[in-house]
């Protein structure tokens, strides 16, 4: 018998970027780049759990907008060209390394992952990749749920709970749609937990949810068991709280596992390593230089001084990685186990996106992980939050705390100078959004105001993503960012002042609305 | 649906006429005279350099343009990027959450109001200074009770604040007015109510979920925020406050979107130099020969050019490229020897 339970939580997230008018696109490449190396490896390694025999669970959160693009035609076109050229450089690399094994190894094995991931996601998911998700939800070995419409960061959406309940109302439909069910449990995005989210949560039949470990820690009254049990909020909503020391050994930049000297280093890109000439087809086609995927060193050192990757000691690094993070586990059970008298359960959330990108050998540090809980002790059993749920379903009352999974643990990263302005406009247009919506409360309206009505609500919602303020605030592409809002909320205001003045511009708004496609049964009445 | 097929080239010996169609551009290239070496007993000139030939992955990003509608118009919803508007005419205060130590509030104030302003004001409108009354409020949300509040004076170009918070675990309003110089506030607006919560183990127990063993959620909270087993409250509560500050959250690594996270050791930017050699080889024969580079098949372009570009690791290497007449009599052979060496030499300091 287990003495414990641990629930891994993937919260696949990408902001919705389609570009139609422009025939390429560089932050486009996010999409593409997570499909080969993030997407298309975890669904590998859980069907191949699953066709080994090994009994496993994990859950995962994929967010509205990622749908929305991983099942967008052009995008769909645009990764198969996308793929294709790392087909083609992969190729010619293996030309180029003729005189080179070990560098000539790395590059046959990029062109077979490349070739492989391009059949998969062409014959295997039939350009689909949701399928694939969808399917290992109906074999019983991933729980799907879901995050909010544009992954808005909704303790700063706190003027209105008709705007927040909105982001959710979308993202459920959404789902219901795409997985054929309505989920059970959501990510908030960030982690962002406000008073009086829970009850919208509710609203929507969503019966659990997860916070950074001070939310439930610091929920009144005490939890009695910490973070090793969930907390029911009086709405009836259930919390998790995020395990510190799990998520310590994997997030950790100075102490994590992907730090480990023989993984894969990100920043030796042949992009940038490679003579121009060569490499120019490959990258940006201005000519700046770009990440391929294409990396043959590991990371050695905190120098500029890497060796060549040696892709079987990596592999042994994640075996040992893996079996190292399940002892820490068990022991953590067995003890946890003797001091609560109950049997813990240890929550480990990770943006999805480390595994393959971030941390090259991260899916196969998940493989290795899964197979040696399965098979090499028993006192964890992985688990998802509902089966936990109805397996111990008397839990404390408690409302968790105000807080997010962010730096410094509140709202400190989408509210700071480099940020702040962009509220006065999202509050501005939140509140015009809600005054549209009390003008034609009773569902009459013309065909055409409604098109307007709904591709508002999609442009409130975009502007509303959490994504532009935190590029603002670590400074990535923050020129990007900025335009982002600034044309979000220049589209909702004239759609809205169009709106109110009954004269649409039909033209314009089928232009926007081919552009900004995501969230199709979008309706405006979520703002009810 | 079907992968789209690729586009095929028309093969090189089809035709000994000069004009061949390139198939994807739609260009036509000309091909020059098959090199007739015995007739004249000149060299074989050399060919003009020929733009590659797309390739396929080139192709179908033009395929993809024009299925889903090249760039244009249709999706160019906006020619500029619209510059956000300075304000909206409309009088109001907004007061967010940083942390449980910062509130920021943003507010405006139309003109119209500070004329109903001036008005009920009278003479004391122009000695009076903008404020914002920051209240500390209890009771419900129908009926507001104000426990204590304070003034901060703010510049009338100035539209936001970030401010101290007295108390956790407490709730505030934010007013934004005009303070007169005989103490009389005038309030332009007023925020939602803001709750800060405690940052900390709350101090309220539930009976029916508690220990009564000595330092129960000491060791509980010891245990769920990573931290020594055996501190007192007040230490973990520091500890806690520590790590909130700290690095374990998505902000450490990021988000995807972030691109700058570097995972693992951060990297040191001392100074460096990084250099590696390829060698190229390239040569021109009749477009119909057999040729071969180190024994293996070379590929020909149309035109009988070829170039090959290795990566040119320490060492020596033999490189015979030869070449098979088109009627399989005669044979050609050029031989490279190529050596590499690399001295790398200890960092000089001057």
């Amino acid at each position: 018998m287990e003495k414990g339970y641990l629930t891994i939580v993937l919260h696949a997230h990408l902001p919705f970027i389609r570009h139609p008018e422009h025939k390429e696109f560089l932050e486009e490449t996010w999409l593409f780049e997570a499909i080969t190396e993030t997407y298309i490896p975890l669904l590998k390694v859980f069907e191949g759990l699953e066709s080994d025999g090994v009994d496993f669970r994990v859950t995962m959160s994929l967010t509205p907008t990622l749908v929305a693009m991983l099942r967008d035609e052009l995008l769909q076109e645009r990764y198969l060209y996308h793929i294709g050229k790392l087909i083609e450089l992969s190729g010619r690399e293996i030309v180029r390394l003729k005189w080179d094994p070990k560098l000539l190894r790395l590059a046959l094995d990029y062109h077979y992952r490349f070739t492989n991931a391009r059949d998969m996601f062409l014959n295997k998911y039939g350009r689909d990749l949701t399928s694939g998700f969808r399917r290992l939800e109906e074999a019983g070995k991933l729980e799907l749920i879901t995050c909010a419409g544009t992954h808005s960061y909704m303790p700063l959406m706190n003027t209105s709970k008709r705007v927040r309940a909105a982001q959710v109302t979308a993202a459920v439909r959404q789902h219901e749609q795409v997985f054929g069910k309505r989920p059970k449990g959501i990510w908030l995005p960030e982690c962002g937990y406000d008073y009086g989210v829970d009850e919208i949560l509710d609203d929507e039949g969503i019966r659990f949810f997860f916070t950074d470990t001070h939310g439930v820690l610091h929920a009144t009254p005490r939890p009695k068991y910490g973070i090793f049990a969930p907390i029911v909020c009086p709405s009836g909503v259930a919390v998790f709280g995020r395990d510190i020391e799990s998520s310590k050994q994997v997030w950790s930049s100075v102490e994590g596992y992907p730090g480990d000297l023989n993984y894969r280093d990100f920043y030796r890109d042949i992009g940038f390593d490679l003579d121009y000439d060569y490499i120019k087809p490959y990258i940006h086609p201005d000519g700046i230089r770009i990440h391929t995927g294409i990396k043959y060193h590991r990371i050695t050192s905190t120098s500029d001084d890497k060796d060549v990757y040696d892709p079987n000691i990596a592999n042994e690094k994640a075996a040992e990685h893996a079996g190292n993070f399940m002892f820490n586990r068990q022991k953590q059970a067995e003890h946890l186990y003797g001091v609560l008298g109950r049997k813990p359960i240890v929550i480990a959330p990770y943006d999805a996106e480390l595994f393959g990108h971030w941390w090259y050998e991260g899916p196969e540090w998940l493989d290795y992980l899964f197979r040696k809980i399965a098979f090499d002790q028993e006192a964890v059993r992985t688990i998802t939050p509902s089966e936990y749920l109805s397996e111990n379903p008397v839990n404390q009352i408690a409302a968790p705390s105000p807080s997010s999974w962010g730096y410094k643990g509140y709202n400190a990263v989408w509210l700071d100078s480099c940020n702040d302005w962009i509220y006065p406009h999202l509050h501005m247009a939140s509140d015009r959004m809600i005054e549209l919506v009390d003008l034609f409360s009773d569902g009459n309206c013309d065909p055409l105001t409604r098109r307007a009505l709904n591709q508002a609500a999609r442009e409130l919602m975009l502007s509303q993503s959490s994504d532009w303020a935190f590029i603002m605030k670590t400074g990535t592409v923050t020129d990007y960012a900025i335009k982002r809002v600034k044309l979000h909320i220049g589209i909702f205001t004239r759609l809205y002042d169009e709106i109110k003045a009954g004269r649409i511009d039909e033209e314009w708004l089928s232009a926007v609305e081919r552009k900004d496609n995501l969230l199709p049964q979008m309706d405006y009445r979520y703002y009810l | 649906m079907p992968e789209k097929k690729k586009e095929k080239s028309v093969k090189a010996g089809a035709a000994k006429k000069n004009v061949r169609k390139s198939a994807a551009a739609g260009k036509t290239t000309r091909k020059k005279a098959a090199p007739g070496t015995a007739k004249t007993g000149k060299t074989t000139p050399r060919p003009p350099r020929q733009k590659p030939e797309p390739t396929a992955s080139e192709l179908s990003l033009d395929q993809v343009s024009r299925q889903y509608g090249s760039p244009g118009a249709e999706y160019r919803v906006v020619e500029e990027i619209p510059d956000l508007p300075d304000s909206y005419g409309k009088t109001r205060v907004v007061a967010l959450m940083v942390d449980p130590d910062w509130i920021h509030v943003f507010w405006e104030v139309t003109d119209e109001d500070l004329k109903k302003a001036k008005q009920a004001l009278g003479k004391w409108f122009e000695s009076a200074a903008r404020h914002l009354r920051v209240k500390r409020v209890g009771g419900s949300d129908d009926d507001i009770e104000v426990l204590e509040q304070f003034y901060i004076e703010v510049g009338e170009q100035v539209r936001n604040w970030y401010l101290r918070v007295p108390h956790h675990d407490a709730a505030y309003q934010v007013d934004i007015g005009l303070l007169t110089t005989n103490g009389d506030y005038f309030m332009l607006a007023s925020s939602n109510v803001l709750r800060i919560p405690r940052n900390g183990m709350s101090d309220v127990i539930d009976e029916k979920w508690t220990s009564v063993a000595k330092g129960y959620f000491e060791k509980i909270y010891a245990l769920s925020g990573g931290f020594q087993v055996g501190m007192g409250s007040l230490q973990l509560q520091e500890k806690m406050a520590e790590f909130l500050r700290g690095e374990v959250s998505s902000g450490a690594l990021g988000s995807f979107a972030l691109g700058s996270g570097a995972v693992g050791a951060a990297r040191e930017r001392s100074f460096w130099l990084r250099v590696g050699a390829e060698l190229i080889i390239y040569g021109a024969t009749d477009p119909r020969a057999k040729v071969t580079l180190l024994g293996e098949p070379l590929k020909l372009r149309n035109d009988g050019t070829f170039s090959v570009r290795f990566a040119l690791p320490d060492g020596t290497r033999d490189i015979p490229i030869a070449a098979e007449s088109p009627d399989g009599v005669e044979e050609r052979e050029i031989d490279i020897k190529v050596e590499r060496t690399t001295d790398e030499k200890k960092p000089v300091f001057k």
